[in-house]
């Protein structure tokens, strides 16, 4: 028992500073709730060092705390520092209940933190719960504004309705093999090699597990909600539904379904293939029209996700390394565009592509680190981006999977002309006059510094990606 | 010393060293980038004198591990075939860099991204892995659609991006072929050398669909027939000195990859497909000459006619003989060091003159005496007149691709390349139709009185363009310093890719 808890420090010091923070939101005096933003930001530095000194092991039989899940603990409590690093200066999240929003962003996160090392349905059932209703909350943050509430509600009804058809598939495997436990599923397997009646109906509730993850992932055709939950939220919120989510369902679906891709389970892997086929286009080719920021964004997180999804579907060791890096790449430039459209937004109040307009001009070095953010989401090198995508489609490649390559790829020539028509609207055009300019001089310490920092990693490991490499290739064989 | 290194990156310290200069002083900006581009070239020239004309193989070779995980290492190295590409390079970067001194706008971000440009140039010419090449490849992309997208002509914008995604399209191929090959080889490597060694290793179906996948990329850069519309556009819109370096550098990289890379690596595929290269060459010099034939803007012109001279190039390599691939190679220098000053001269009248329409000029030869001769010289070079530089490479390639005679098994191969050497020439008659018409109008005829009051050409100028009506004078006159340089690698290589027939 003791033991057991042992493993889970960092998850159960981070649930009570959350609740902690929660109760300083009662007091009455304002300067007392500001504690809260320091507070926070001590105990996610702490988090690193509770994650680097607990032990590894299998805690109450249903979480794997192991290498593997320690990259992406690190990763979610990275993420997890650069948004409440940029929401600093937010007056709709930091304004009058600081605490309650700072607690519900590390409670997510918690959820997040429980989802990389599980090891039985109900705890990812739990997890997934624990990492999206406080998301609900959070997108509905902006009380006043009716697209936050619309953003809310959506994000909510789509997450009901998912959780539900999920629940249905993990009941339906408890039917079948008798346990929720992720071994139990693959004796299953072992045992009923060659007898197809069953297999129908554990595929079908293998696909209904996916489809509930789908939703989450926002893989098509599952992701309607997701341009406009992330343009209603607020913008600190997008960034880190971008990250966090998706941290979660990957860590699963590589903890779990990667078994399965190397099963050869009549027609599984073709419908991953071609979920990822259709992610990947119909995400960036929606994203082509959009000239709202945040949708732009959250479309090609929809791709970004198909692509992702590659590295699952290669189902060989440098898909899932593949996975792992892409992801960290992800997050951090995911973060550090979002970074720089809240600068723009808090100062032009509009996330339009217009608002943008020779921003070169006006503040250059803010203009050259989106533009690092974005030659990285477009995967050229030497950022990291292009490490994420080098990996999965050699991967891919390994596994001799050559449409998917290609199709991928032809993806990521689309992707370049909607992520260069920001880099269009930021260098050629001069600015827009009737806007405010954006000052040479942003006095917004606690952002430039997120921004920065995401930027410096980029730099850093798409130009010496050894030890990262090292870091995942020692993480990535714990996987079962 | 790491002589290859340093001309790669002093440029992209000079590029550092720019973005901690305040913007406002224009002439610190212009010196900096001059000051470094020098240096890279005076390093290049000093390689010149330890440079072994009879190794064939790599020299001045450095060799770091980079990511041993994928056993990528930072492998650079040059010869005979790299090495006066590199030159070209770092000669064309000075020059260029002093005939954009009159860039008002936006000079710190000029000179960031053009020194930037040069490392990647640089970079793709002396990296001996395959990846290297592949970030440097990719890396150069986007100094150049900022160059030609923010300092262009009027469509500069459309250009620009329309460069970018062709050119990204066609490195997404590479990446494909670049990652088929890791997972073929045994050992797993990205070493070109390694890869060329072992080149037995890929054999039937996969080396000719690998080939052609590099083709689609390299195809796109040269450019060859279908894949040029890029390239009129980006030149025209351009800025002078990045259409220099666009024409001069860039267009030598697609045929710098096939000669370093396909070739070599799939010498039963390069084998198989000379005839269809013979057929692109012809296509690209017949049809790059009429096109050039029909323009009336004078950049224009020298644009497509860039098309038509790189298939002279692509016509000496499809020979695979000693002759054609020394005259292909001389013949990327030449059109590097003609179009270039063609580029510069044709900037050179616009910045007076606001126009580039041929018919608009008339008997500007009194007037701009100097002008007028320095250009009848690069045009004459470009038509090529004996004597001057053009003629030699254009004489070599087609003798090249005359006396070929690969074992061709469907066409009756010997023939086929007769023939089509043969028609190929009817392209130097339309190069030379369009250049004469081209000086008859601007500086023969009645003078136009409307150019009174232009001036000849500025101490500036001249700088930017003479060394290059120099070179074109004496590779015309002596062209054996030049050959002597490439000869025996070039010889090595064809002896290669025959012998393993």
């Amino acid at each position: 028992m003791i033991l057991s808890i042992k493993l889970l420090l960092p998850e159960i010091f981070l649930s009570g500073i959350a609740i902690f923070l929660l109760l300083l939101d009662t007091a009455k005096e304002v300067q007392i709730k500001r504690w809260a933003y320091p507070i926070a930001l001590f105990s996610l530095f702490f988090c690193f060092f509770l994650i680097g000194v607990s032990e590894h092991g299998i805690s109450f039989q249903m979480l794997a705390i192991d290498p593997f899940s320690s990259f992406f603990k690190t990763l979610t409590v990275l993420s997890c520092i650069l948004v409440v690093l940029i929401s600093s200066k937010d007056s709709i999240l930091m304004g009058e209940q600081p605490g309650v929003y700072l607690s519900l962003l590390i409670l997510s996160s918690v959820g997040t933190l429980f989802l990389s090392s599980v090891q039985d349905f109900f705890m990812l059932f739990v997890g997934l719960e624990l990492t999206t209703i406080p998301l609900f909350i959070l997108s509905g943050f902006a009380k006043k504004e009716l697209k936050s509430s619309e953003a809310a509600i959506k994000f909510f009804l789509v997450g009901a309705f998912s959780t539900g058809i999920m629940l249905y598939g993990i009941s339906l495997i408890y039917g079948l093999c008798g346990s929720t436990h992720f071994s139990a599923v693959r004796e299953y397997i072992n045992l009923t090699s060659g007898i197809p009646q069953d297999k129908t109906l554990f595929i079908l509730a293998l696909i209904f597990i996916l489809v509930g993850l789908g939703f989450k992932l926002s893989l098509v055709p599952f992701h309607q909600w997701t341009p406009d939950t992330y343009e209603g939220s607020p913008t600190p919120i997008t960034a880190f539904f971008s990250v966090s989510r998706e941290a979660g369902v990957i860590v699963v679906m590589l903890r779990f379904f990667n078994d399965f891709a190397n099963q050869s389970l009549i027609g599984l892997n073709e419908f991953f293939t071609l979920l990822t086929i259709l992610t990947m286009t119909v995400g960036n080719i929606a994203a082509l029209k959009q000239e709202n920021l945040k949708r732009l964004l959250a479309y090609s997180s929809i791709a970004h996700a198909g692509t992702i999804f590659i590295g699952l579907v290669a189902g060989n060791t440098l898909g899932r390394e593949g996975v792992m890096l892409y992801s960290l790449a992800y997050f951090l430039m995911s973060l550090g565009a979002f970074a720089v459209v809240i600068v723009i937004s808090q100062i032009r109040k509009s996330e339009e592509l217009l608002a943008f307009q020779g921003l070169a001009r006006q503040n250059f070095p803010l203009a050259f680190l989106m533009l690092i953010f974005l030659m990285s989401l477009s995967g050229i090198p030497p950022f990291l981006g292009f490490w994420g995508k080098f990996y999965v489609f050699a991967a891919a490649i390994q596994s001799k999977m050559f449409v998917l390559v290609a199709v991928g790829l032809l993806n990521s020539v689309i992707a370049v002309y909607y992520y260069f028509k920001i880099v269009h609207a930021m260098f050629f055009k001069e600015p827009i006059e009737n806007l405010t300019p954006i000052p040479k001089n942003l006095n917004q310490t606690s952002l430039t510094i997120a921004t920065g920092f995401a930027a410096f990693l980029i730099l850093c490991f798409g130009i010496f990606p050894e030890q990262l490499i090292c870091w995942i290739k020692g993480s990535a064989p714990f996987l079962p | 010393m790491s002589f290859l290194s340093l001309i790669a990156f002093i440029p992209f310290l000079g590029a550092l060293l720019l973005l901690f200069v305040p913007k406002e002083k224009v002439n610190t900006h212009r010196l900096i980038a001059l000051v470094f581009s020098l240096f890279s070239l005076f390093l290049t020239l000093s390689i010149f004198c330890h440079f072994d004309r009879q190794n064939p193989g790599m020299q001045f070779v450095e060799k770091f591990s980079w990511i041993p995980q994928f056993g990528i290492s930072y492998h650079v190295g040059i010869d005979g075939l790299s090495y006066p590409l590199i030159l070209l390079t770092a000669l064309l970067s000075v020059l260029s860099i002093i005939g954009s001194f009159q860039i008002e706008t936006r000079v710190k971000e000029y000179f960031f991204w053009f020194l930037l440009l040069e490392t990647g140039m640089v970079g793709v010419f002396v990296s001996l892995d395959f990846f290297l090449f592949y970030i440097f490849w990719e890396v150069m992309l986007v100094p150049m659609y900022f160059l030609i997208g923010i300092w262009g002509g009027p469509k500069k914008e459309y250009a620009a991006i329309k460069f970018f995604l062709y050119t990204l399209f066609g490195s997404v191929f590479i990446l494909i072929g670049i990652l088929a090959l890791y997972f073929r080889s045994t050992p797993h490597t990205f070493d070109i050398l390694q890869l060329i060694q072992n080149n037995r290793q890929f054999i039937g179906k996969f080396q000719f669909i690998v080939f052609l996948l590099l083709f689609v990329g390299f195809a796109i850069k040269v450019p060859i027939f279908p894949f040029h519309t890029w390239l009129p556009l980006a030149h025209v819109e351009a800025p002078t000195a990045v259409s220099v370096i666009l024409a001069g550098v860039l267009l030598k990289m697609g045929t710098y990859g096939l000669m370093r890379i396909s070739f070599p690596m799939f010498p039963e595929a390069a084998l198989w497909f000379s005839i269809p290269l013979l057929i692109l060459a012809f296509i690209n010099i017949i049809y790059g000459a009429l096109v050039a034939m029909a323009q009336t803007d004078m950049k224009k012109m020298v644009a497509y006619s860039s098309i038509n001279h790189m298939g002279y190039a692509l016509l000496g390599m499809a020979a695979f003989t000693l002759t054609g691939f020394n005259g292909a190679l001389l013949q990327m220098i030449n059109h590097g060091i003609i179009t270039g000053s063609l580029f510069l001269l044709v900037g050179v009248i616009y910045d007076r003159a606001h126009t580039r329409e041929i018919n608009a000029f008339g008997g500007l030869g009194a007037k701009l005496p100097i002008y007028t001769g320095i250009m009848t010289v690069a045009s004459m070079a470009s038509l090529g007149l004996p004597a001057l530089a053009g003629f030699i490479s254009e004489f070599l390639c087609f003798l090249g691709a005359y006396s070929a005679n690969s074992q061709h098994k469907i066409f009756s191969s010997i023939s086929t390349f007769k023939f089509f050497t043969a028609l190929s020439v009817i392209g130097i008659l339309v190069t030379t139709a369009f250049f004469l018409r081209m000086i008859q109008k601007v500086f023969l005829g009645p003078f136009n009185e409307k150019w009174s009051d232009l001036k000849d050409m500025t101490f500036r100028e001249l700088v930017s363009v003479v060394p290059l009506t120099a070179l074109t004078l004496l590779i015309g006159i002596w062209p054996h310093w030049l050959i002597s340089l490439m000869d025996s690698t070039m010889s090595s290589l064809v002896n290669f890719i025959n012998g393993v027939k």
